[in-house]
């Protein structure tokens, strides 16, 4: 491909499956962009294609696991949309986006990033960890809900955001949680680092859910 | 001369300079009779008094007081239309009577300007000055320690006075006096705090609230204003009814930054614009605690920059705007539960770059249709007293306030800034005048959380501190139930039950408006509070009851609650059961350890059931002795199940005992919301509790607990407890107070003092907290002081914390005010009114005006 002219849309690796490629059209369309195919054999490694996705001026660029996307999502500034091994279905658009958010900034700002894929409703994921749990939960009848609302208010006030809470791992309620909403897309902030133990969420929504999976890099850490 | 707008370059409400200087400007009575109209204070020090009185203004004064003290501050005169009228002497330093003169009236030392004419006044003024603002006349002062503004001799005088007409004239910004013991400031907070700072700093007045929204954000976000009780809706999903808004402004290019300063002294909120350009955006606004629903609003900002906005500004879908000239109204539509009207004044004026704004208001809330023409009437007399009139008069009532009421704990200035927010934010429910009625939601007027649904908060955690702090509030609280009973007693009868139940929440027409079903963590859940939380029909009684014996008002009781009284008692002798061995029962109950839920005999609402059942047979029999159903209340209130424990301890509800013994510590550090950590499951079969439940019958009805067992069930009970409630920490600081574990009992009243300040619940951008902030005075009042009432006697009973050698609370009781003073165990009581009173075990004394009670017991150990 040429990297001359940055273009808006969405690039899929064409090396890969059918899926992949109708998911990537499915996003395309629903962004209303061009899709474009590219040949990751062409450009070398995955730190290249990475490179080249970031001239391309692409929104994203959908691949499936495998080394090459590792390499990708590490070096890339620009999202990348992760099919995992267990997605075999194509939905008709994105209805329904999740988006887990830890209640930062950088989360946050991941999500006003990927705002353009969140053309349906937006269902916010907040998962309190054991170490988390707020110290006051009032009336049983509100206290969620008020809860909840503020949330929401704080960190992704949007029209037509829902917050989900949950308690336990992220790592494994948002899998869970992507199943049970039937979301068709799941947004997450990451600190594009996978060594010692980083991005739990990452590793475990990638090799669990059923729904593909649109990475965003934030906060990224000097190399 | 200099321009006499910029000389110092703020807003002063006293002037205090030597008489010989002001005499020396020409046209002096003139001047001072002007500076009296304009509302400024002027103090004139003089050698000798007597000389120059007769010459010093011969024209009339207007709302501004004019005094005249000797330097050595033996003798001091008012000049008033009708001659110089002495005053008491205080024999202080000069200065420290000019402060607490203008403190009384609501003004601070950083509000008072003081010329020096000559350098020895800065000896003989005293350390006081150190607060106030300072002018140095001339240049013969040479280096001063204090941060003076030097004006020239000749002439300066003059330049200063006229700096301050100006102001006024030209609707300048009022300031306010930074004093950290009073006031709450708030630096330009990050996007997810700010709604927390709205909260933080909501003026309220007569129960009409108006958070400390940004001015220019014009109603993005949160609405700002809300009235106590005036809901929209019906049932489950009635809420508050957002107001018009009042205080819109366009501010193009707004600030990037602001500072906010809630003066809980004088009752204002005022911004300013950092870092500040040359003509930066302040504003300063009040909620008038004088005129029911009157707000006003002074902003300045470059001329370019500031523009008013529309107002009033709509809240909701159907509001009707109209109006011309400077005066525009908005009322938002009809409503069974409420509607409400906003008219509105606003004068804009210049002050070289400066653009101002003014802007006087008036709410009139209530009705089915709103009272527009009641609005607009208030405006009128509002608008004829004008701005400074206004802020003058809010000011002279909050220091009214704080003089019969407050907490002073020197060695604490955080616990006692802390507890001023408190009492402030309590304030804002009392009413300005008559009132029907006061319905207080879990976050009052403050923000729309909880739908300002009221709770049990309101009766037995709000109530009891009005009651010392604006007991009409606390009347009209209970008149809010009696107008209920009809709608309570409809829902007894709906259960199979006589006599009045009253909801566990509860809007504008007294009906259950609890949800049946929330959701939780992504499932549905059966909310079960307003079936079976039904202590709350006991607390209702007991507020009323609590109310009179406080206020010594016994023929509120036997008077207008009677029926609250009678009506819960026969409920309760109903909804008893009793079994083949004759005890009576609570079954299928909620008590307020909310973690276990449809229990027996749980001790608390046991313990209150049997209250009510003996304080309506007793109020009944004292009304007519041949009435039969006393007798049966009794009898049934005796063989009501304690719960009582051969250890001399309660056991919580039938089979709490039993559960696993798991403690607080063992799973987190308290607080914590042990349901959302453990699950609900896992809580409510163990013995961790949410909070108070034993200890809150320990704290409400300690006769009924009986007072032996209290150190067991704080011992018991206060590990077990998660504190997973907002309303746990403060009254359990007041039960271990009482227990005399005032140490542990200070570090719980911290953490309830702190539950807004530094939203500990997350939850503090939908309002403040009004349970909590009750339930800190109340740990003071109840808890620390051991303050109590026992058939006209106030009872004390002090353990104040190591931290604490010193505590002064003023308070209100039997229709007096009191102040209590403990110094290193000594305690004092002040009284304005006679009253009766008993330390401890000790001998019950009358106090006329002042007693030395003796000393407080030491702290027993746990």
């Amino acid at each position: 491909m040429s990297a001359a002219t940055p273009q808006a849309g969405v690039l899929v690796r064409s090396d890969l499956d059918a899926t992949v490629q109708q998911i990537a059209r499915v996003v395309a369309t629903t962004l209303g962009v061009e899709l474009r195919g590219i040949d990751p054999s062409s450009n070398g490694d995955g730190r290249v294609l990475a490179r080249e996705l970031d001239r391309s001026g692409a929104l994203t660029l959908a691949s499936r696991v495998d080394d090459v996307a590792w390499a990708v999502v590490q070096e890339a500034a620009t999202p990348v949309l992760l099919v995992p091994v267990a997605v075999d279905r194509v939905t008709p658009r994105l209805r329904r986006v999740l988006a887990p958010l830890d209640g930062s900034p950088d989360a946050a700002a991941a999500l006003r990033i990927a705002a353009r894929f969140v053309t349906g409703e937006l269902v916010v994921l907040h998962v309190l960890g054991p170490g988390e749990i707020p110290r006051f939960w009032d009336d049983p009848a509100h206290a969620e809900r008020a809860w909840c609302e503020e949330f929401r208010a704080r960190w992704c006030d949007r029209p037509g955001t829902r917050v989900e809470l949950r308690t336990g791992r992220a790592a494994e309620r948002v899998p869970e949680v992507a199943h049970d909403e039937a979301a068709d897309l799941v947004v997450l902030g990451w600190s594009q680092r996978l060594d010692d133990g980083h991005a739990p969420v990452v590793r475990h929504a990638v090799a669990r859910a059923d729904v593909p999976i649109l990475l965003v890099p934030i906060g990224r850490a000097p190399r | 001369m200099a321009d006499p707008t910029v000389v110092l370059g703020r807003t002063v409400d006293v002037i205090v300079a030597r008489i010989t200087e002001f005499l020396a400007t020409a046209g002096s009575g003139r001047l001072l009779a002007e500076l009296s109209r304009a509302g400024l204070d002027v103090v004139l020090l003089t050698e000798g008094i007597d000389d120059p009185l007769p010459r010093i203004c011969p024209v009339p004064l207007g709302g501004g007081r004019v005094h005249v003290r000797t330097l050595d501050g033996v003798r001091a005169h008012e000049i008033t239309p009708d001659g110089p009228r002495p005053l008491p002497a205080d024999g202080s330093a000069v200065l420290d009577g000019v402060l607490a003169e203008a403190s009384s009236r609501g003004i601070g030392p950083a509000l008072v300007l003081v010329v020096l004419a000559t350098p020895g006044d800065l000896g003989l003024l005293g350390p006081g000055i150190g607060r106030c603002v300072v002018a140095a006349l001339g240049d013969q002062h040479g280096p001063l320690p204090l941060d003076i503004t030097r004006v020239p001799g000749d002439g300066g005088l003059r330049c200063l006075v006229e700096e301050q007409l100006l102001r006024r004239r030209r609707r300048r910004v009022p300031s306010v006096d930074p004093d950290p013991d009073w006031t709450l400031r708030e630096p330009e907070p990050p996007p997810e705090r700010r709604r927390v700072v709205e909260s933080l700093t909501t003026l309220a007045a007569a129960g009409v609230a108006t958070r400390g929204a940004a001015e220019e954000d014009r109603g993005r976000g949160m609405a700002p204003t809300h009235a106590a009780g005036l809901y929209r809706g019906r049932g489950a999903g009635s809420e508050l009814r957002p107001l018009p808004r009042w205080t819109d402004l366009r501010v193009e290019p707004p600030p990037t930054g602001t500072i906010r300063t809630l003066d809980l002294r004088s009752g204002v909120l005022l911004r300013e614009e950092v870092p500040a350009p040359s003509a930066a955006l302040r504003s300063l606004r009040l909620a008038s605690p004088v005129r029911a629903g009157v707000v006003a609003l002074r902003a300045e900002a470059g001329a370019g920059r500031l523009h008013a906005g529309r107002v009033p500004g709509a809240a909701e879908r159907g509001t009707r705007r109209g109006g011309s000239g400077t005066r525009h109204w908005a009322t938002t539509p009809r409503g069974a539960a409420g509607a409400a009207a906003l008219a509105v004044d606003e004068r804009r004026g210049r002050d070289g770059d400066l653009r101002t704004v003014e802007r006087i208001a008036c709410y009139a809330v209530g009705g089915a249709a709103p009272r527009l023409g009641v609005a607009l009437d208030g405006l009128s007399h509002a608008g004829r007293a004008g701005f400074d009139e206004l802020l003058a008069e809010s000011r002279r009532r909050w220091a009214r306030r704080w003089e019969v009421v407050d907490v002073r704990i020197p060695s604490d200035p955080d616990a006692q800034r802390a507890l001023r927010f408190a009492l402030f934010t309590l304030w804002g429910l009392a009413p300005a005048g008559p009132v029907a009625e006061l319905a207080v939601g879990a976050r009052g007027a403050t923000g729309p959380g909880y739908r300002g649904h009221v709770f049990w908060d309101a009766d037995v955690f709000v109530l009891p501190a009005l009651a010392a702090v604006a007991p009409d509030a606390a009347r009209a609280m209970v008149r809010y139930r009696i107008a209920r009973l009809g709608t309570a007693r409809r829902r007894a009868a709906a259960s199979g039950y006589d006599g009045a139940r009253f909801p566990w929440e509860s809007a504008e027409d007294g009906e259950d408006v609890t949800p049946r079903r929330a959701r939780l963590r992504g499932r549905s859940l059966r909310v079960r509070t307003g079936a079976l939380e039904e202590h709350v029909t006991a607390d209702v009684a007991w507020a009323a009851a609590h109310l009179a014996e406080w206020a010594g008002t016994p023929a509120f009781l036997s008077g207008p609650a009677r029926p609250l009284l009678i009506g819960t008692a026969r409920y309760w002798h109903s909804r008893c059961r009793v079994d083949d061995a004759g005890r009576a029962h609570l079954d299928h109950v909620i008590g307020p350890d909310e973690y276990h839920e449809d229990v027996d005999d749980d001790v608390f609402t046991n313990g209150m059931a049997r209250w009510n059942l003996r304080a309506a047979a007793a109020l009944a029999e004292r009304l007519d002795p041949t009435d039969a159903e006393p007798p049966a209340w009794r009898a049934l209130a005796d063989r009501l199940v304690d719960g009582l424990r051969a250890d001399g301890g309660h056991e919580q509800f039938a089979g709490y005992d039993r559960l696993e013994p798991l403690l607080a510590r063992e799973v987190a550090e308290p607080p914590v919301a042990a349901d959302l950590l453990l699950g609900r499951q896992r809580v409510a079969a163990s013995q961790l509790i949410k909070q108070p439940d034993v200890l809150m019958l320990h704290h409400l009805l300690p006769r009924e607990a009986g007072p032996a067992s209290l150190p067991a069930d704080v011992e018991h009970y206060t590990p077990r407890t998660a504190h997973g409630s907002s309303l746990s920490p403060a009254i359990s600081a007041a039960v271990l107070a009482r227990a005399g574990r005032a140490d542990e009992a200070l570090g719980l009243l911290r953490t309830a003092l702190t539950l807004d300040l530094e939203d500990l619940t997350d939850t503090t951008a939908a309002g403040l907290h009004l349970a909590t902030a009750a339930g800190c005075v109340q740990a003071v009042l109840f808890g620390f002081l051991g303050a109590r009432v026992e058939r006209g006697i106030l009872v004390l009973d002090p353990h104040l914390p190591d931290e604490w050698p010193q505590l002064e609370a003023r308070f209100g009781l039997l229709g007096a005010h009191v102040r209590v003073e403990i110094d290193q165990g000594a305690v004092v009581l002040r009284t304005d009114r006679p009253v009766r009173v008993r330390l401890g075990d000790g001998p019950t004394t009358r106090v006329l005006d002042v007693a030395h009670l003796g000393s407080a017991r030491a702290e027993r150990p746990a």
